[in-house]
């Protein structure tokens, strides 16, 4: 249940991060076209909600809104490192 | 010069402005206004909240002592925002006597 | 500043220059008191990596009955008994006594207690403070009265919440910038380092911040207990509530088995465990068992006590926190000390802290990184800036390796000297004091360099040397099963690794080449390497 807190977490500031005109351009190239902006947004803001419901679930109420905030850290890392050298791969 | 007064923006630009003696000054009173004065302030607003929320004596004085840090906190970010230092040195001095004389009379 | 209404733009200024000041005049301080927070997740665990000699415990029962056994050979007319007893990550049992008349002995030094084993034998570890060293220095600090280093820290700790107040209000573009990272831009860098080492653990830095404030609430802030009581010991005495000792009533009776209590215990709490262990008037018919519940059971940090007749076994009272500001109050300082966290949440707050350590480090290389664009004349820096670039290095890569010093005069001192637990401590600050001073002494680049290396070698050495010279190495740990030993050896060999990521990375950075002076156009920035990148890596892997 952690794991797919994580998961969710991680695919909701993904989803989010894409939305940014500069990181969507950097990634997919262009800006995003405002439809796929929206459905981004909300997809990413869903995923982080579901990702704090897997954190109840997965510690309990007390533990898992402080499990959660830390799953937000842990999952932001790795997709701020991913927007930062994944377009550099691309040719 | 090492301690110049200069602000930068957020984007990390620098503005200076004129560096003259009434810019240390300002700074220095700021400083001694938000350290010390800040805290006085705080606890007066302490006291008040300590005598004025509702509950128990041990109750009251622990969530009033819980706040005191966020008062705090504002007061010093209010001090070096304000328009002049003599600006927060006026307001500071007004919200510390209001709460002071309302915790007084509260007791 | 396009179309900006000047008030808006003077309240962001404001704020940026209250942010670099409280973040610079106290950073090398907080830098200390996060890395020894972020470490003191780990207390116990490093505690007993100190004490190799007792291993883990794994059955409490045994432990307490050991302890009851090496009492009542020891001290059986003693007013009073304590028995400390672990949880599955410390390893042995204090055990202690009183006896009628003598003073309560100070802090640490008490010629009556023993440690126990995890078979209920006495055994003698090393003399050392193990984690606590650590933890106690990030808030006592060492060498000052305890009250002066708590009020030291108190207030670099309220610089430090200005600072995020004022640095949440200062970063224009919070949102936007959220996951932008330009590694290779020089200053550039620096600053979406620390604004990403700050903005994404900012949930934690915010609570560990307030949090700490919290736990030392009373002493920083006693106007609210001022308000409302004649005298601190008037709050105490409402806020406190300790069970009253006994007095012997002389009529001898045997002490009820220690094993049903701590079950009667467990059941009472649910599933709780006994953390502590108070007998008043042992072997007394008026003999009491006062059970204190275990720390780490609990998010609140508070009093769970319950009061057994000492020789029937049978409940006569309990105690649990009722009041809200108490449970308030105990709550976050029961998330500031991760009290009751499972171990990926450690994990987490551990990898938050490491992230904390990392941010205030960015802060002071980046305030080097801007002002010496800035320098009339680079080759003669001005005192201010000479004076932060030196305990940058002093400090940032000084104070690690001295830390790792502290785990190597663990290693490395003779078991018998005499305070050989403080001169553990003595040799981290030699240490620090010498790597101060090479600070001072070195070129900066040579400096950052030699420094980042020798905490990098420390850090790598520790397990190997742990395996070749002394027999609690990995490989032993792993075949006893003891993966908190193993973990503890393989994370320092990651950190090892991460610092000497770190002095390559300065070893191949190319110094900006002195320009002349141009007008407001961006100027050529050099290929800074992807320092902070590797940084923020290795914390948050």
């Amino acid at each position: 249940m952690t794991l797919a807190a994580l998961l969710l977490c991680l695919a909701g500031f993904f989803a989010l991060s894409l939305a940014m005109p500069r990181h969507h351009a950097a990634l997919i190239g262009g800006p995003p076209p405002p439809r796929r902006r929206l459905l981004l947004k909300l997809a990413g803001w869903l995923c982080l909600a579901l990702g704090l419901v897997a954190s109840l679930l997965a510690w309990g109420l007390a533990w898992g809104v402080v499990g959660w905030l830390g799953l937000l850290t842990a999952a932001a890392a790795p997709v701020l490192l991913a927007q930062t050298w994944w377009p550099r791969a691309r040719p | 010069m090492a301690f110049g007064i200069y602000s930068v923006n957020a984007t990390g630009v620098r503005q200076t402005q004129k560096g003259n003696w009434q810019g240390v000054r300002d700074v220095i009173a700021r400083i001694l206004l938000a350290a010390v004065g800040g805290y006085a302030v705080m606890a007066a607003c302490t006291v008040l909240l300590a005598r004025v929320l509702p509950g128990q004596a041990l109750d009251r004085t622990l969530w009033a002592t819980i706040l005191s840090f966020a008062i705090y906190a504002g007061l010093v970010v209010w001090t070096f925002a304000a328009r002049s230092a003599l600006r927060a040195g006026a307001v500071l001095l007004a919200i510390g006597a209001v709460a002071g004389l309302c915790a007084w009379w509260a007791a | 500043m396009s179309g900006k209404i000047p008030k808006a733009l003077g309240f962001r200024q404001s704020q940026a220059g209250l942010h670099t000041w409280t973040g610079l005049l106290v950073g090398w301080i907080l830098y200390l008191i996060f890395l020894n927070g972020a470490v003191s997740y780990w207390r116990e665990e490093i505690t007993r990596w100190a004490q190799p000699e007792i291993g883990v415990t794994r059955d409490v029962e045994t432990v307490a009955r050991g302890a009851i056994a090496h009492l009542q050979a020891v001290a059986p007319k003693a007013t009073t008994w304590s028995i400390s007893l672990p949880d599955e990550r410390a390893g042995g049992a204090t055990a202690t006594f009183r006896e009628k008349g003598r003073p309560a002995p100070r802090r640490g030094v008490d010629p009556n207690a023993v440690t126990i084993g995890p078979d209920g034998q006495v055994v003698t570890p090393r003399d050392t403070e193990g984690g606590d060293a650590f933890y106690r220095l990030h808030f006592d600090l060492r060498y000052v009265p305890v009250i002066w280093g708590r009020w030291i820290v108190g207030f670099c700790t309220m610089f430090m919440l200005v600072a995020i107040v004022s640095g949440v209000i200062t970063h224009k573009k919070i949102f936007a910038d959220f996951f932008t990272f330009r590694p290779g831009k020089g200053q550039r860098s620096w600053l979406d380092g620390h604004n990403a080492l700050a903005v994404l653990a900012l949930p934690f830095h915010a609570m560990i911040t307030y949090t700490g404030l919290i736990t030392l609430m009373v002493l920083y802030v006693p106007w609210g207990v001022a308000a409302n009581y004649p005298s601190k010991t008037a709050y105490y005495a409402q806020s406190i509530t300790r069970t009253k000792p006994v007095k012997p009533s002389g009529e001898a009776a045997p002490l009820a088995d220690i094993g049903a209590v701590l079950k009667s215990a467990e059941r009472a709490w649910d599933g709780g465990h006994a953390g502590l262990i108070r007998i008043d008037a042992p072997n007394d018919k008026a003999a009491r068992i006062i059970v204190t519940r275990r720390a780490s059971d609990t998010l609140v940090d508070g009093r769970w006590e319950i009061v057994f007749d000492g020789v029937t076994g049978q409940i006569r009272s309990q105690v649990a926190p009722t009041s809200s500001g108490m449970i308030a109050r105990g709550g976050m300082v029961g998330l500031h000390a991760g009290r009751f966290a499972p171990m990926t949440m450690r994990w987490l707050f551990f990898l938050s802290g490491l992230a904390g350590t990392a941010m205030v480090a960015t802060g002071l290389v980046l305030w080097i990184a801007k002002r010496r664009q800035k320098l009339a004349d680079p080759a003669r820096p001005h005192f201010g800036f000479r004076l932060v670039e030196r305990l940058n290095i002093g400090t940032i890569a000084g104070l690690p390796a001295a830390m790792a010093v502290f785990l190597w005069a663990n290693r490395l001192l003779p078991l018998n000297l005499a305070g050989r637990g403080d001169w553990e401590v003595h040799a981290m600050f030699i240490a620090w004091g010498v790597l101060l001073l090479h600070g001072f002494v070195r070129p900066p680049r040579r400096g950052w360099i030699e420094q980042l290396s020798l905490t990098a070698g420390l850090l790598l050495a520790l397990p190997v040397f742990n395996i070749a010279a002394a027999q609690h190495g990995l490989v032993a740990s792993l075949r006893s099963g003891d993966t908190a030993m193993a973990v503890m050896d393989l994370t320092l060999l990651a950190l090892g690794a991460a610092f000497a990521a770190m002095a390559v990375g300065v070893a191949h950075h190319k110094p900006a080449q002195p320009k002349a002076r141009r007008a407001k156009t961006a100027p050529v920035t050099p290929k800074a390497p992807a320092t902070p990148a590797r940084k923020a890596e290795e914390v948050e892997a």
